[in-house]
Order: C-alpha cells, then sequence, then structure tokens
C-alpha cells in the first residue's frame, strides 16, 4: 500500500534543533505579518531628519532604540521590517494559495479529460515555465497598475504551472487505479469521483510544493518591489526597504543588507520546514515532485 | 435458458498517439468478439497475455469507448454514452472484480462509507448496520472490519471487501479480472469457494485468468482467444480435454503445472469443505 496514512504525532514532533529554530522563525514570520502593525507604531509618510541615517542599536531623541538602524529620512528599519512583513506575509500566502487552486484545477482537468485537452493545456504550462518566472512577473507588472491585489495576481500566474504539473501527473496515476475505475462504472458523477477519488492523493504532495512556493513567492515579491514594480508605494514591502537604501550601500549598508538578511532567514526556514514537512509527509510522494 | 449478458461483434480498437493525438492507427484488441453467459452459469476467458482479455470486460463495463458492436443486458443493448440514470439497470446488474486487490478499494475511506456508498446507490437503497453487517456476512467477514481503512488489511481480505462492495447492489453477472492471481495459493481457493456460492446463487461470472486449472475447476464454458479473437468457445472440461484448435492445444500444453496447481487448489478446497453442520444448513 502506499504511504496514506499519516505517521503518528510523536515521530512528527521529533526535530532536530535546526529545523526547530526553523519552525521557530517561520512561527515567528507568521506571528510578526499577522499581528505586526499593532505591536509597532509607524507611520511611512513621517520623516525626521535629525535621525536620519543612524546606524543599528543607536537611541534615538524619543528614547526608542533602532536596532536596525534609521533610513535616509529618519525612519527606523526594524519598524519597517515588522510592518513589512505583513505584506510578505499576505502577498506569499495567498499567491501560492491562487496559484495552487488554479493548478489543481487545470492539472485535474487535464489528467481526467486526457487526449488532446491534456495535450493543449499541459503545452500551455510547458511553454509558460520555458520563461524564467520572475521575467514573467515583470512583464506583467510593468502593464498592470500597482495594487495589492495585482501583485498577488501576477505572482500566481508566474507559479501555478507547477503545481498543475504535478497535479496532472497525480491525477493521471490515480485514474488507473482500480477503485477509480470501479467508481466510473458504477455511474459516480465527475464531481465526486474527482472529490473523493482524486484530490486526497494531492494534499500532501501539493503541501509540501507549496512551501517551495511560498519561499520563491516571496523572493519574487521582494524583487518586484526592489524594481518598483510591486505594491504601492504607501505599503511598505521588504523589496521597497531594500531598494531605498540601494543608494547608501557606502555610507549606510543596515538599510539594504539587514532586511535583507530578514528574507534570507525567512526564505530559508520555510525552505526547512518545507524539508521536514517532505520527511515526515511524503514518504512515496516526493517521486511525484 | 436466455443469457443475462452478451456480446455481439464487439469490435475495438486502442487508439496509438500520433504526433496529435487521435491521429494515430488503432491497435485492434477486439475483433469480433460475440460471446454470452447465462445467469448461474461462468464463462471463462483464457488467452495468451496481450490476447484482449481485461479489454473486453473493461469494453464491457464502459471504461473503453468508441467500440462497435452489441453489448445486451436482458435482451436489452446497453448504450454507454447514455446518462446514467438511464442505464442503472445495467450498471447495478453487472459489476466488475479486480485482480489488484490493494488498489480496488479507495485508501481513503473507511470499510463503512465505502460499503454505505454502495449500499446506497443500490435499486433499493438500504444503508444500516444490518445491511453492512450482512454484506460482510456474505463474503465471511464480520463488522469489525467497518471502521477500518484498506491499508489494515491482507490481501485476501482486500479482496473480500470488494466482492462486497460488487454485491452491494445484487448484481447478476460478476466480471472478475484475473481475481484471484495477486493472492496464494489458499486464499485462492477460499475466494473461489466465495465464487461458487454466488454462482449457486444464480449469478453468472465472466471469469477471466491466465489459469487454466481455475478454469477447469470453476468455469462451464471456456472461451480462448487469441489477438482479440475468440477462437474457440467450449465446454470446459471437453475443452481442455479434447482442444480443437491448435492454440488452444499450445496454451494447455504451455501450462505445465496446470495439474499441479490444480491438485493444489483441490487440496486446499478439501481442507476448507463446509462441515457437516455447515453442508446441512
Ligand atoms: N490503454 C491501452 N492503450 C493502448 N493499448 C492497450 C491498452 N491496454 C491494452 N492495450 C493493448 O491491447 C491489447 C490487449 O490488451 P489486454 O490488456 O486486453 O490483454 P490481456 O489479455 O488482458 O492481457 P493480460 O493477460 O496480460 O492481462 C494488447 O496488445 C495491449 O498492448
Ligand atoms: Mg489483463
Amino acid at each position: 500500500m502506499t504511504a496514506t496514512t499519516l505517521p503518528s504525532p510523536k515521530a512528527m514532533l521529533r526535530l532536530a534543533p535546526t529545523e526547530m529554530l526553523a519552525l521557530a522563525f517561520v512561527a515567528l514570520f507568521v506571528v510578526v505579518g499577522v499581528a505586526g502593525p499593532y505591536l509597532v507604531d509607524f507611520n511611512p509618510a513621517a520623516t525626521d531628519t535629525a535621525a536620519r541615517l543612524k546606524p543599528p542599536f543607536t537611541t534615538l531623541a524619543n528614547g526608542s532604540i533602532a536596532w536596525l538602524g534609521t533610513d535616509a529620512v529618519g525612519r527606523d528599519v526594524a519598524r519597517q521590517v515588522i510592518y513589512g512583513a505583513r505584506v510578505s506575509l499576505v502577498v506569499g500566502f495567498t499567491s501560492a494559495a491562487v496559484a495552487t487552486a488554479f493548478g489543481i484545477v487545470i492539472g485535474v482537468w487535464a489528467g481526467w479529460a486526457g487526449r488532446r485537452t491534456e495535450q493543449f493545456l499541459m503545452r500551455i504550462v510547458d511553454i509558460q515555465l520555458a520563461f524564467p518566472s520572475i521575467l514573467i512577473a515583470v512583464f506583467l507588472a510593468a502593464f498592470i497598475q500597482p495594487s495589492l491585489l495585482s501583485v498577488i495576481l501576477i505572482l500566481a500566474v508566474t507559479r501555478w504551472a507547477v503545481v498543475a504539473r504535478v497535479a496532472r501527473a497525480i491525477t493521471a496515476r490515480t485514474l488507473a487505479k482500480s477503485y477509480v475505475e470501479a467508481a466510473i462504472i458504477s455511474g459516480e458523477s465527475t464531481w465526486r469521483i474527482v472529490r473523493d477519488c482524486i484530490l486526497p492523493n494531492l494534499w500532501i504532495p501539493l503541501l509540501i510544493l507549496m512551501s517551495a512556493e511560498l519561499s520563491l513567492i516571496i523572493l519574487a515579491e521582494a524583487s518586484l518591489g526592489f524594481l518598483g514594480l510591486g505594491t504601492p508605494i504607501d505599503v511598505p514591502s521588504w523589496g521597497r526597504i531594500i531598494a531605498s537604501g540601494r543608494n547608501y550601500l557606502a555610507n549606510a549598508w543596515w538599510i539594504a543588507t539587514l532586511p535583507g538578511l530578514v528574507i534570507v532567514i525567512v526564505v530559508v526556514s520555510i525552505g526547512v520546514a518545507g524539508e521536514v514537512l517532505r520527511r515526515r509527509l511524503g514518504r512515496g510522494v516526493s517521486a511525484a515532485l | 435458458m436466455t443469457a443475462v449478458l452478451a456480446v455481439e461483434h464487439l469490435n475495438f480498437g486502442y487508439p496509438i498517439g500520433g504526433l496529435i493525438s487521435g491521429t494515430g492507427v488503432a491497435v485492434k484488441a477486439l475483433d469480433d468478439v460475440s460471446l454470452s453467459v447465462e445467469p448461474g452459469r461462468v464463462l471463462g476467458i483464457v488467452g495468451e497475455s496481450g490476447s484482449g482479455k481485461s479489454t473486453l470486460l473493461r469494453t464491457i463495463v464502459g471504461l473503453n469507448r468508441g467500440y462497435t458492436g452489441t453489448i445486451r443486458y436482458r435482451g436489452e443493448a446497453v448504450d454507454h454514452a447514455a446518462r446514467p440514470a438511464r442505464r442503472a439497470a445495467f450498471v447495478a446488474g453487472v459489476q466488475m472484480i479486480f485482480q489488484d486487490p490493494g488498489g480496488s478499494l479507495n485508501p481513503f475511506k473507511t470499510i463503512r462509507r465505502t460499503l454505505s456508498a454502495a449500499l446506497a446507490r443500490s435499486p433499493s437503497p438500504r444503508a444500516g448496520a444490518e445491511e453492512l453487517e450482512a454484506l460482510l456476512h456474505q463474503v465471511g467477514m464480520n463488522a469489525s472490519a467497518l471502521d477500518r481503512r484498506p491499508s489494515e488489511f491482507s490481501g485476501g481480505q482486500l479482496q473480500r471487501l470488494a466482492i462486497a462492495r460488487a454485491l452491494a447492489c445484487d448484481p447478476s453477472v460478476l466480471l472478475c479480472d484475473e481475481p484471484t492471481s495477486a493472492l496464494d495459493v489458499s486464499i485462492q481457493a477460499q475466494i473461489l469457494d466465495l465464487f461458487g456460492r454466488l454462482k449457486r446463487e444464480g449469478r453468472a461470472f465472466i471469469f477471466v485468468t491466465h489459469n487454466l486449472g481455475v478454469l477447469g475447476h470453476i468455469a462451464d464454458t471456456i472461451a480462448v482467444m487469441h489477438r482479440g479473437r475468440v477462437v474457440e468457445v467450449g465446454p470446459a472440461r471437453e475443452l481442455i480435454a479434447t482442444p480443437q484448435q491448435a492454440y488452444t492445444a499450445a496454451l494447455i500444453a504451455a501450462s505445465p503445472r496446470l495439474k499441479h496447481r490444480g491438485a493444489l487448489l483441490e487440496h486446499a478446497r478439501r481442507r476448507l469443505a463446509p462441515t457437516p453442520a455447515e453442508a446441512a444448513s
């Protein structure tokens, strides 16, 4: 039998210290992303020229400590990072979810329909995958009015094809199983067969895949922000913070470097967390990825 | 006796993918096949690998579209392109049992859900606890199986459960594609005994196998297939004893273990023979 049952909870909780650390960072990222704006008060429009370009750990005039320094207009970098985590979190999760949902629909449709429909849909997937996804994102972003929603959709467009490919492969393999044929023979509706027989096979592989997608999307969102194509100016994102520090690398390295480090930590942590998922849940499914 | 299930001049070919699918020539997998089976009878089908045995069963139940010829159930032609409601009698009356016990039950559902769904689809839907238990008793299992999932059963148990699902809608025809070849000999004997009981209840079988030894025991009629054609049909024992076609003779000669396997099965069955008390009831 295939590994369709979950391992015991105890086995799932046994983690190496680095894995714990990674999961803690992911949890911290989620908490900060959700609650960040309530934890710190930060006004992206406020400027304080007296406090501009202060290095990390400087005590400011108002008594607070700028842990990550301040930027060219005197805003606290740490607060910006905390504030911007929300954008990364929302964009990352929503885009990954939209991409996964769309990829599942296309992939299952192709796998189910077979023949020409399948070839047609999969050629589109192949063509899309032939282009670097950041290129597609930049291209689309150049034409579309920047907004949170448009960034989410643009990034989802760049990532659905991978999901569709995996979903199609799993669907085609599942369709050959006798239990699916038995359901077809007994006249069950297509929707019920998809829901009861096919979708359950997709969850675990796609959860693992989604964790990989999530870090790619967070990186892509930061890249778009860096290029000025991302979220609107009044929505501070990590990419924008780095972009704003680009011109001060020589005299204020922290503005671009420290938020960059935060992105690295988050992306690596999500990667490790995905790896934990893959090892705990993915016995027998990694071949599909 | 009139046939409960009959196929007339059935032709079917698998499309071979050309550069663009659908443009390739078809591999002829069924070539003018006409066969029938009466209630309470077993039609055995033998033939070498690739001779079209599975294709025949899959075409009958509607898994292969684009065939020509007629499939009749209780005298009426079946239209697999019709909406499920219009072929409800066929769907309930003709059930299939697959070769791989491991794959024939949905691994994500408990046995209770699988069997309840099957009962709910039957012509007279009742899915109470009693019906579920009665179904399991028919295949020699009990209610303790209900809340478990397929991964918790052995191959022989899974095949029994698959048979239980097939029996849920009280079918008159069971199509079996190598139902015992994944099982070891003593389990095979148990399953064959179960089939024997279902046969005595008046159900018809089309029984596909490589194993002529198995057919010699269970089949009334044997059809020999070769490259999509039925090359010989006849009463089981006669056909094995005095094959008319060279191909059939070769097939029998090529089963050197036929006698041996048959003997093993016979031995296993004798051990399993019902006790006098059971036989009396
Ligand atoms: N899905 C398919 N697509 C294309 N050709 C197929 C397909 N399934 C079967 N065939 C071909 O059809 C022919 C008959 O196959 P079938 O599976 O019916 O044989 P079989 O008698 O059941 O063999 P076995 O004893 O090995 O199960 C073979 O030549 C096979 O290669
Ligand atoms: Mg076969």
